[in-house]
């Protein structure tokens, strides 16, 4: 191997890099009170003082982003699925919205029906698989890119590459439990399917957002234990 | 009390670490290399998660700050060090939570230019070893210093030069075999 070819190698890796850095929230890391708060309350634990519980506060930016997406909802010229009451009189699990722009807006409150999601998803022009995931299972990342996961709380990450904004975002919606995605169906690799995993345990599992080859299949899983390490297996 | 902002930027205070310092103190140390952190953290899980992770990290640094020993490095070191573990247990929980799917996906050109060259470098990165995925990480996207890098990685600064060397010429062959 030459070293041109090398340097080509690294010269992209820097490019990458820097569009990468570039994508950036604004204000990350700014704000210092989380991190004072949680120091603050050990010092206290520390001297034994009452804290009623020492933990880590949570950061959260889900406001500016809860705008960006009422600005998109405010936008919506075709109301796929709607919130609400279905005919059975309970609530729906989730709604899709066509935006005037393109973008498709799904809500999720509940994991439910996801046959259903699916089949609106498509309605509205996302070439997107909705399936229930096993719980806990290990990641095969064979040529598949994880995109986005729930974490205990929600958290908001855009669904980029690189930091390019490829196919959607997940901003927060502003009201737990519901899950707002946004998605730009045009801008989906033509290649590629949108899968949203419902977790099979619905209280308390975490949805999985990934982009893989249209067609692929969910690889065999291997228990994970609640800390994450693997738990083995006989 | 200084906010970490303010600070962003300027080298470290001349402040010890050890089990006597205070919240203030501490918060004054750290407050220059919390952006990188954050940069660090993002790199290793996502921008979503970054902060989250920083404060964790953060948290554990407060605790063990007595066993801070400045014989075996910097408190720069010593945080970039906690702020990777705390990154990879991060990443290794919230992937335990979900299954992926499989795919061997080839891009079209109509996408945009940009968004198909990262995705298609961003799973060929896939196929790294960790430590190699590691050091790329650190040092491309979260735009570390070999020595910072280094201290990521807990080895050598020579160990993370070959590291990144033997990076390259695998991603040279994974980019060429991709098309």
């Amino acid at each position: 191997m030459t070293k041109p070819q090398l340097d080509e190698v690294d010269t992209r890796l820097k490019a990458a890099g820097q569009r990468w850095r570039a994508s950036e929230p604004p204000g990350l890391g700014v704000d210092s009170t989380p991190y004072r708060h949680v120091a603050r309350d050990r010092v206290l634990a520390d001297n034994g003082a009452a804290v009623a519980a020492v933990k880590p506060h949570r950061m959260r930016r889900r406001l500016v982003l809860g705008a960006a997406i009422a600005t998109a909802a405010e936008a919506a010229i075709a109301i796929v699925g709607i919130p609400g009451v279905n005919h059975h009189g309970t609530p729906a699990a989730w709604a899709v919205t066509k935006n005037a722009d393109g973008t498709v807006t799904v809500k999720i409150s509940d994991y439910r029906d996801p046959e259903g999601l699916q089949a609106k998803l498509r309605q509205a022009g996302l070439r997107a698989d909705v399936v229930t995931l096993p719980p806990s299972c290990v990641p095969r990342t064979r040529g598949s890119v994880f995109v986005a996961v729930e974490g205990d709380t929600f958290t908001p990450s855009f669904i980029t590459v690189n930091g390019v904004p490829l196919f959607g975002s997940a901003p927060y919606s502003g009201t737990e439990p519901i899950r707002a995605l946004e998605f730009r169906p045009s801008e989906l690799p033509p290649q590629d399917t949108v899968t949203i995993g419902f977790p099979a345990d619905k209280i308390g599992g975490a949805m999985g957002i990934l982009l893989a080859h249209t067609g692929a299949t969910l690889q065999p899983c291997r228990p994970y234990d609640s800390n994450g390490a693997p738990v083995p297996t006989r | 009390v200084q906010h970490f902002g303010v600070l962003s930027g300027r080298s470290l205070p001349d402040l010890p670490l050890s089990g006597s310092t205070g919240p203030d103190e501490f918060d004054a140390l750290v407050a220059p290399i919390v952006p990188m952190l954050v940069r660090l953290a993002g790199r290793l899980t996502s921008w979503g998660q970054a902060e989250d992770v920083v404060q964790e990290a953060l948290s554990r640094a407060w605790e063990k700050r007595a066993q801070f020993d400045p014989s075996r490095g910097t408190v720069r070191s010593w945080l970039i060090a906690i702020t990777a573990d705390q990154a990879r247990t991060e990443r290794r929980r919230a992937r335990g939570r979900i299954a992926v799917v499989d795919g061997q996906t080839v891009l079209s050109e109509d996408v945009a230019v940009r968004a198909t060259e990262d995705l298609h470098l961003e799973r060929c990165l896939d196929k790294l070893s960790a430590r190699q995925r590691l050091a790329v990480d650190c040092y491309y996207f979260a735009d570390l210093p070999i020595a910072d890098v280094a201290a990521a990685m807990k080895c050598s600064i020579g160990t993370v030069k070959s590291t990144l060397a033997d990076a390259r010429r695998k991603l040279r062959v994974l980019l060429e075999e991709a098309g």
